[in-house]
Formats: C-alpha cells, sequence, structure tokens
C-alpha cells in the first residue's frame, strides 16, 4: 500500500468528516460556478473525484432518486443546478470519465512564500475561458500515431470477437 | 368431358388451407425474466465484487477468474435462487454418514459473500434446541441443494430470528414436501411482517443499535417511539457525512451490466480453458 493512505483510505481528514465536506461542497460549487479554480493540490485534488462522480450520477436523470438526493444536498442552488443540467451534462455526454484537468503551479522559492504549500488550478474541460498553458501529448508524433491505430485495431477485434 | 374436367379443376382451385403442424415450441414472445432475478449463469449477487477504495486497486482478472469458477460449479450442480428466509435443505456429503451423506433443512438467516467464498447459514430448531449451520454455496461436498420454500424478506440479516418469542417459524420439518417456487418471470413478493421478540434481558444482540434497524422485527413492544428516534439521532450525529459521501458510495447498477456482459462470453472462456474446445472456435 503506497504512503498517504492510512488503513486503505484514499481520502485526505481536512479537520473533520463534517468540515470536510461542507469544504468539498463549496469548491464544487465554485467549480461548477467559475469553471476553473486556483486552491492548493490537495483541495484541487479531492474536488476532482467528486466533481466527476457527481457529473457521472447527473447522467442518470433527474428522475432517478439517488441523483435527485445527491444533487439537492452538493448543488442546492437552483441557478447551478440548472447549469449543471443544461450546461454541462450535454458537454459532457459524450466523455466517459476525464471531465477535468488538473494543473500544478509552480512553487514559490521565495522562504516567506513557501509555506503557502503546492498551488494548483483546476478546471472543467471545454469551458470558455483562455486555455491554461498545460503541455498536452502531441498526436502527431510518431509514437502517438502508432499507438492511435494500434488503439482502433484492438477495437475493432474487439468488436468483431463480440458480433461473432 | 369439359364439364367433368371443369368440376375437377374447380375442386382443385378450392380456398382449403392445410392447418399447422402443432409444434412444441410456442410461437408467443417470452417473457423476460424480471430485474432482480436474472438466469444465474448470466447474474448472481454473489458475483458482486467487495467495495475496494481506489478503484484501481480492484483486480479484474481475479474477479473474471472467481466468476469462471462458479460458472463451472453451476454446471455440475443446480444451485436455485434463494434469498435470506427461504427454507432450504442441503445434502453434504459425509464418510462416516451411515448412507455416506447427512441432510439438513434450515431456514436461511444470511448469505454472504463474494464468488466461491459465498456462505449462507440454515437455523432449525430440532426438539426445542436451536441448531445452525453454515454452507459454502459452491463447496464441492455439498450434493444437493434443495429449495423447500422460496420467500424474499425485507431485511437480509435475519439474525433476530434467534430471539423470537415464537420458536416455530424456525422449526421446519425434514421432510417438507418442497412448493414450488414462482417463475422468474414475475416479481417476488416481499414478507413485510412482523416478529415478536422474547424480553430485552435475553437478548443475544441489542437489535434496536443495529443499523439500518431491521424492518421485520417487532422492536415497538419493548422501546418506546422517543427512544427509537433518539437512536436515529444518534447515527445521525455521527455517520451523517457517509449518506451524501458520494465518492464512497458504491455504484452496483454500472458493475452490474459488465458482470451481465462478461459472464456471456465466459462459457466460451471456461470451454477452453478446460480444453474442450480450441480458442479458434
Amino acid at each position: 500500500m503506497p504512503r498517504g493512505m492510512p488503513h486503505g483510505n484514499s481520502f485526505r481528514k481536512f479537520g473533520g468528516p463534517d468540515k470536510r465536506l461542507h469544504l468539498l461542497k463549496t469548491l464544487v460549487n465554485a467549480l461548477i460556478k467559475h469553471e476553473r479554480l486556483e486552491t492548493t493540490f490537495a483541495k484541487a485534488y479531492e474536488t476532482q473525484k467528486y466533481v466527476e462522480r457527481l457529473i457521472d450520477i447527473t447522467k442518470y436523470g433527474k428522475s432517478n432518486l439517488y441523483c435527485n438526493d445527491m444533487v439537492n444536498f452538493w448543488v442546492p442552488e437552483e441557478a447551478q443546478q440548472n447549469k449543471l443540467f443544461n450546461v454541462l451534462l450535454p458537454r459532457y455526454s459524450e466523455h466517459s470519465r476525464k471531465y477535468t484537468r488538473l494543473a500544478v503551479l509552480t512553487e514559490w522559492t521565495d522562504k516567506d512564500m513557501k509555506s503557502h504549500g503546492k498551488m494548483a488550478v483546476i478546471e472543467l474541460k471545454g469551458n470558455p475561458l483562455p486555455p491554461l498553458p498545460v503541455k498536452e501529448d502531441n498526436p502527431h508524433t510518431l509514437q502517438n500515431v502508432l499507438l492511435a491505430a494500434a488503439k482502433q485495431d484492438w477495437d475493432y477485434q474487439r468488436s468483431n470477437v463480440k458480433e461473432n | 368431358m369439359n364439364m367433368s374436367l371443369l368440376r375437377v379443376i374447380r375442386r382443385l382451385q378450392s380456398s382449403f388451407v392445410a392447418p399447422q403442424r402443432p409444434t412444441l415450441i410456442s410461437t408467443d414472445a417470452e417473457k423476460p425474466n424480471v430485474e432482480g432475478r436474472e438466469d444465474a449463469n448470466l447474474f448472481s449477487l454473489e458475483y458482486i465484487p467487495p467495495q475496494v477504495q481506489p478503484e484501481w486497486h480492484r483486480n479484474k482478472l481475479k474477479y473474471r477468474l472467481e466468476r469462471m469458477d462458479c460458472l463451472r460449479r453451476r454446471q455440475a450442480i443446480d444451485i436455485p435462487e434463494f434469498y435470506p428466509g427461504s427454507i432450504l435443505a442441503v445434502t453434504v456429503a459425509d464418510n462416516y454418514a451411515p448412507g455416506k451423506s447427512m441432510r439438513f433443512a434450515g431456514r436461511c438467516l444470511y448469505k454472504d459473500g463474494f464468488g466461491l467464498g459465498c456462505k449462507f447459514v440454515l437455523r432449525n430448531v430440532i426438539d426445542n434446541e436451536g441448531v445452525e449451520k453454515m454452507y459454502h454455496l459452491f463447496a464441492p461436498y455439498i450434493q444437493k441443494v434443495e429449495l423447500l420454500r422460496l420467500e424474499k424478506w425485507i431485511d437480509t440479516d435475519l439474525r433476530f430470528l434467534r430471539d423470537a418469542a415464537d420458536q416455530s417459524i424456525c422449526e421446519i420439518d425434514p421432510n417438507m414436501q418442497a412448493e414450488s417456487p414462482l417463475p422468474k418471470t414475475e416479481e417476488l413478493p416481499v414478507y413485510k411482517g412482523k416478529i415478536r421478540l422474547r424480553e430485552i434481558a435475553m437478548w443475544e444482540f441489542l437489535y434496536h443499535k443495529q443499523w439500518p434497524r431491521p424492518y421485520n422485527a417487532y422492536l415497538e413492544e419493548h422501546f418506546i417511539e422517543e427512544e427509537l428516534i433518539e437512536r436515529e439521532k444518534i447515527h445521525w450525529q455521527t455517520q451523517s457525512h457517509l449518506k451524501y459521501d458520494i465518492c464512497k458510495h458504491y455504484d452496483v447498477t454500472k458493475i452490474k451490466a459488465e458482470i451481465m456482459d462478461e459472464m456471456k462470453d465466459n462459457r466460451h472462456r471456461v470451454d477452453v480453458a478446460d480444453k474442450k474446445i480450441t480458442a479458434d472456435a
């Protein structure tokens, strides 16, 4: 078991279970409203998990009891709920899992600011803001072209085997 | 000559249609199995793996191999579908018993575990003495599993029946005749009755402190409403964060669909592994 996972628990404590839930609730609501946040790395990492899980739940639809319950707790404001169902759901209808992007900022070299800790930026994909200067894999390198072709072959083989 | 020929032609052109030969295969559309009571070769509750966090710690190959082993066992013996609360009779191979096998009938108290580790407990009251026996569902020493009565209760953990006031619930005649269960195309009615328990001093476990509280146990006889509401408040104070912690919930619907897809291919995989057919077929 890697370090940072006491008793197999891969979640951070954040000052207690109730405080943690309240903190994550504010962060999730802020992300849905502003679509890009700058926080500490720990908070951003946790909100990433919760936002992605929340969007997975909203895909079940508003008529689902469980979905209704959870969305009413996590996104209590009606304006944000409408944004979640009408704007974010159609945007991520084809995405399978990763709806957010986490970019780590450079650390302060100044001794006084170093105690602020590792800062990070979390954003929802497909947002209308100017893009972050994040290095993404170049799809035109030889390796990536071959990998994409191999992936296509594998998917084609699997679909063929299933039909037969 | 012309008239007789015309009459023959008219007879050949009659509107007589030969009836269809009756076949044993019905032409009506087959009703599908009710959701929750699927074919055991496709899905059963013991095929759902236990929750592991984080998700990438799950070893899907290991779960697939275990499900294949369950399928192999199900091909050898007929394991019926049952829920906690139903009455079963199990024959087990025993070297030192007369006839080399032993039969025990009882009511299922709980069914727990994943894959080959799926266990269930049968309880019977013989001569005013309660007897419980635990079996592994896929054990190779089990020769026969007979379903005597199919019942489904709201609770899946019926251990409070040990402290029932009327012990005849678990008194099962070993020579009981098997009742034919409802077909899988119909929904099984759930038993919502409440069982009276004996005095609290004799209880094995404080059932009112269990959460979720057992529905099928009549606790209102021993506690007033205020006490039960207090219990709920205490539970809410300590465990309220778990109800809305979505990352710690276990989403079973997606896993069920994946398992059903996988089990369709598993028979082919099992035959290939047991070298009954080649991999190309």
